[in-house]
């Protein structure tokens, strides 16, 4: 074959391009780390390694997850436990009430004492974790239990006998006895001029003083008192008045009418007062500590999941009810306790306990629920764990430049290389003209 | 008998002749490295002898003619292999900026993000009330529709690129054509007066290679010295004319579509290879399907999320809301819902307006596990994993028959220097070799000299 002076120059030319487009990609692969640079590098290991780092990324999720349960699940059970301790005091409370060696003053210490067990209760019930309460359900922005010690409105038939409220403990001077009334069948009232009528078949006394509340274009006045008067009609000191916005309540004195016990909640009517015996009203008083507890109207039931795993879910709250009991069990049985010791009243004390000893058994059996979620949820982590780490050498098996191959290739091309360039130049330089 | 002028005139017609030979040999010398060049050779021949009693006597050296060297059959193999290497050359380029547009496998590439938008779904629904979970949702997914419009934009931008590349090698082709059409006519005229046109003939070569690696040309060469070239079976150039051609505005309903056509007739051309089907199949059919790939992904995106959004409720404890704007024909404007866009209350975590409720949000998260693509077969990821195979399928098997055509090609013009090009070693022995032929002929005239001399001295 002849060979010309371009044959020699672009074959020279293309081979040295060659080694050196090999080493350029080699020397990449090294630097990088990698060997994937371009899906056309090795498209099924693109393809391939694409999959794998979703399904890592979707791990690392679920990692977090599983973290995040496992604060929760957590605090619940610190919650739990702390709610053993308290069912554990009470019991031990009313087992040395039981003792018959006790004074009413020493049980109602011990009441004390069990009031704050009760509130403890409440508050347990209530407990929150970053911000959110731990048992509210997926209403966990409104705490499962409202706590008030302001009592309105509860109903009470008068005895010169004492009766006894649904509390005990009052903030003493909060009590007031009141009768209400109603418009048509006591008094009526015109809404234009501001009159008010007593009327002679109602249950209103000509002569007592009643407290008037209504509301008037202008605005809402409260407990204006009026003298009933069964002939002629009383001004009020505004009018026109909004219809069937009037209350009409009559106060009783405390000391005129009734006597209080605010230890222990008692009434006693008197009979100098102007309270009918048998007659029915309403009571408003506070309490020294709240020792009403109202469960979130909203409910406290709504399942709060993490997804811990390839299509698994897992619940990882327990409701208020779950831990109080379906109606407000716990709470009641404190409150029972604390009103029997206060008022001396040993005959509960063993039914009491055994109701304790249900809920203990609840909340022991929750407590075992929460160890097996925290459980799962341990061994979910270890295992997502094991999968990330031999996903991630997966991975790395793919993506990676094996170094020392590659070092390897390199050292092998850079000495073909210098022999092409050495032999390349040899022949470009030498002519026949040299020669000639 | 011969006279002693004649041995003159043979002296004389050798002289010229090793002249010829060396200006051949110094023209071959001078365009070692001129492209397209095919080295030249005098055709040298014994001049007609003259008839005597005694037989005949021979009368010199005639130069018969300066021709090329060249390989016809290599040059016509060399020409559809150029057709092979423009297209694949032009794929191969142009698969390899389409695979930079994607950038994958990357931490930037849509893959990520996807990954990043699922994840930011799961951390709302573990924390519904977040402020901070839903700004992350909202700016995950301000991200992916952005990273959607953009890749949507760059390939139809790289699209629009190659289209106006298409009108850009159709005006080359009609230039290209008339200059054959025009060195057609000098080479006939030149060879029917019997006048070498060996350059001619080269340019006209190089034309048609050229022409080769932008569209499949046939090529016919006639006795006159002229080539006839025909595209799909008509004709693109015949003796001194050229058919041009022309380019027609189309629309595939995204941008603007040109197709070759003849300019005569305004029938289309139906292009089989070189850079123009390079062209033509990268704009309609590689770019074109990860452009409906992306519209695919997109419209699931939007409705698969919008479905399980819309049943959800926001914090505002309204239901009902799209989470992507329901109005969007694909990747280049899927955009997020506007009501989402001015107000993240109303990103639906809860599945029944309470507020500790994320299922709904759980629920989007976990699309990224359901197969809901090519008929509940595949899921988003891997969808879009398989797009990225199936890329770098293509872009190795352009770089693949790349360098196949590129040996194929570098072997065929190995051949053809083998016959055609200049080696300076040879032109070297040539040269010394017509020198010596020179001196040769230049003593021979002053040997007659000296005989003229003697036989005047004798008178």
């Amino acid at each position: 074959m002849r060979i010309s002076e371009d044959m020699k120059m672009t074959n020279i030319l293309s081979d040295l391009t060659r080694t050196k487009t090999r080493m350029l990609k080699t020397q990449t692969d090294i630097s990088t780390t990698k060997r994937i640079h371009q899906p056309s590098d090795d498209p099924s290991g693109t393809a391939q390694l694409m999959r794998l780092k979703n399904t890592d990324h979707r791990y690392e999720q679920y990692q977090k997850s599983v973290e995040d349960a496992t604060y929760w699940v957590t605090a619940t059970e610190s919650t739990l436990n702390q709610g053993i301790d308290v069912i554990t005091d009470a019991n031990n409370i009313l087992l040395q009430a039981g003792n018959d060696t006790l004074g009413p003053s020493e049980r109602s210490t011990l009441s004390g004492q069990m009031q704050a067990l009760w509130e403890k209760t409440a508050q347990l019930a209530n407990q929150k974790f970053e911000n959110k309460y731990l048992m509210g359900g997926t209403n966990y922005l409104t705490p499962p239990y409202e706590l008030t010690d302001e009592i309105t409105g509860e109903s009470y038939t008068a005895a010169f006998d004492s009766v006894y409220l649904d509390n005990v403990r009052l903030e003493s001077g909060t009590l007031e006895v009141e009768e209400q009334y109603a418009e048509g069948a006591d008094f009526s009232i015109d809404y234009l001029t501001g009159e008010i009528q007593t009327l002679g078949a109602g249950s209103m006394t000509d002569g007592a003083t009643y407290l008037i509340s209504y509301e008037t274009p202008s605005g809402t006045v409260e407990d204006e008192a009026f003298v009933a008067d069964m002939a002629n009609p009383v001004s009020l000191s505004q009018s026109p008045v909004n219809a069937g916005s009037v209350t009409v309540r009559r106060v009783f004195e405390e000391g005129v009418d009734y006597t209080v016990d605010y230890a222990k909640g008692a009434i006693t009517a008197l009979d100098t007062g102007s309270l009918a015996d048998g007659g029915s009203y309403l009571v408003n008083y506070q309490t020294e500590f709240p020792s009403v507890a109202t469960l979130n109207p909203d409910g406290v039931n709504g399942a709060i999941n993490r997804k811990i795993d390839e299509g698994t879910s897992m619940q990882i709250n327990f409701s208020a009810t779950d831990f109080i009991g379906s109606s407000d069990d716990l709470l009641n049985r404190l409150k029972e306790a604390t009103i029997a010791l206060e008022r001396n009243d040993t005959s509960q004390f063993t039914e009491l306990r055994s109701g304790l000893d249900d809920d203990l058994n609840r909340i022991t059996r929750l407590l075992g629920e929460v160890g097996v979620k925290a459980d799962r949820l341990d061994f979910t982590g270890q295992k997502l764990d094991t999968d990330s780490v031999n996903l991630r050498k997966l991975i790395s098996s793919i993506e990676d430049t094996d170094v020392a191959a590659a070092i390897l290739q390199l050292d092998q091309d850079e000495a073909i290389y210098n022999a092409a360039l050495k032999t390349g130049a040899q022949l470009i330089k030498t002519t026949l003209l040299d020669y000639i | 008998m011969g006279s002693t002028s004649r041995i003159l005139d043979i002296a004389r017609s050798a002289l010229a002749a090793q002249n010829a030979a060396i200006t051949t040999t110094s023209h071959n010398i001078a365009n070692v490295n001129t492209p397209g060049y095919s080295r030249q050779r005098v055709d040298l021949a014994a001049a007609k002898p003259m008839s005597n009693t005694f037989g005949f006597l021979g009368q010199g050296v005639d130069i018969q003619s300066i021709h090329r060297i060249r390989d016809s059959f290599v040059d016509s193999q060399l020409r559809g292999e150029y057709q092979s290497l423009g297209r694949w050359e032009y794929r191969e380029n142009t698969m390899a900026e389409i695979e930079n547009i994607f950038n994958e496998p990357s931490d930037t590439g849509l893959s990520q993000i996807l990954g990043d938008f699922w994840d930011s779904w799961d951390e709302l629904g573990n924390d519904p009330q977040s402020g901070s979970a839903r700004e992350q949702v909202r700016q995950m997914g301000t991200h992916l529709v952005n990273t959607f419009q953009h890749l949507s934009k760059r390939l139809t931008d790289l699209q629009d690129r190659l289209n106006e590349d298409l009108k850009g090698k159709v005006d080359e082709i009609n230039s290209k054509t008339v200059l054959i059409g025009e060195l057609n006519a000098q080479i006939a005229s030149a060879e029917t007066r019997n006048i070498s046109a060996n350059e001619f003939r080269d340019q006209r070569d190089r034309l048609v290679d050229d022409l080769s690696k932008l569209v499949d040309v046939t090529v016919t060469e006639k006795d006159n010295g002229m080539v006839t070239l025909s595209l799909s079976g008509q004709i693109l150039v015949e003796r001194d004319v050229a058919y041009q051609l022309s380019t027609s505005t189309g629309s595939n309903g995204r941008s603007t579509v040109d197709t070759v056509v003849w300019a005569r007739n305004n029938q289309p051309v139906s292009i089989k290879n070189g850079e123009l089907k390079g062209i033509i199949e990268l704009r309609d059919d590689v770019i074109q399907g990860e452009l409906d790939d992306l519209d695919e992904l997109a419209n699931s995106m939007v409705t698969e999320v919008n479905a399980i959004h819309s049943a959800g409720y926001g914090q505002d404890g309204f239901s009902g809301y799209n989470f992507f704007s329901s109005s969007s024909s694909g990747a280049s404007d899927i955009a997020l819902d506007n009501g989402i866009l001015g107000d993240i209350a109303r990103i639906a975590a809860s599945s029944d307006g309470t507020d500790g409720s994320g299922d709904t949000a759980h629920s989007i998260a976990g699309l990224r596990e359901s197969r809901v693509m090519s008929g509940n077969s595949v899921t988003m990821d891997d969808f879009y994993a398989s797009m990225m195979g199936s890329l770098g399928v293509q872009s190795q098997e352009a770089t693949f028959q790349r360098e196949n055509q590129d040996i194929i090609v570098s072997q065929l013009e190995t051949q053809k220097s083998a016959v055609s090009g200049v080696s300076l070693d040879e032109e070297m022995t040539q040269l010394i070799k017509y020198q010596h032929a020179y001196e040769a002929a230049a003593r021979l005239i002053t040997t007659v000299d000296e005989m003229m001399q003697t036989l005047i001295d004798m008178v």
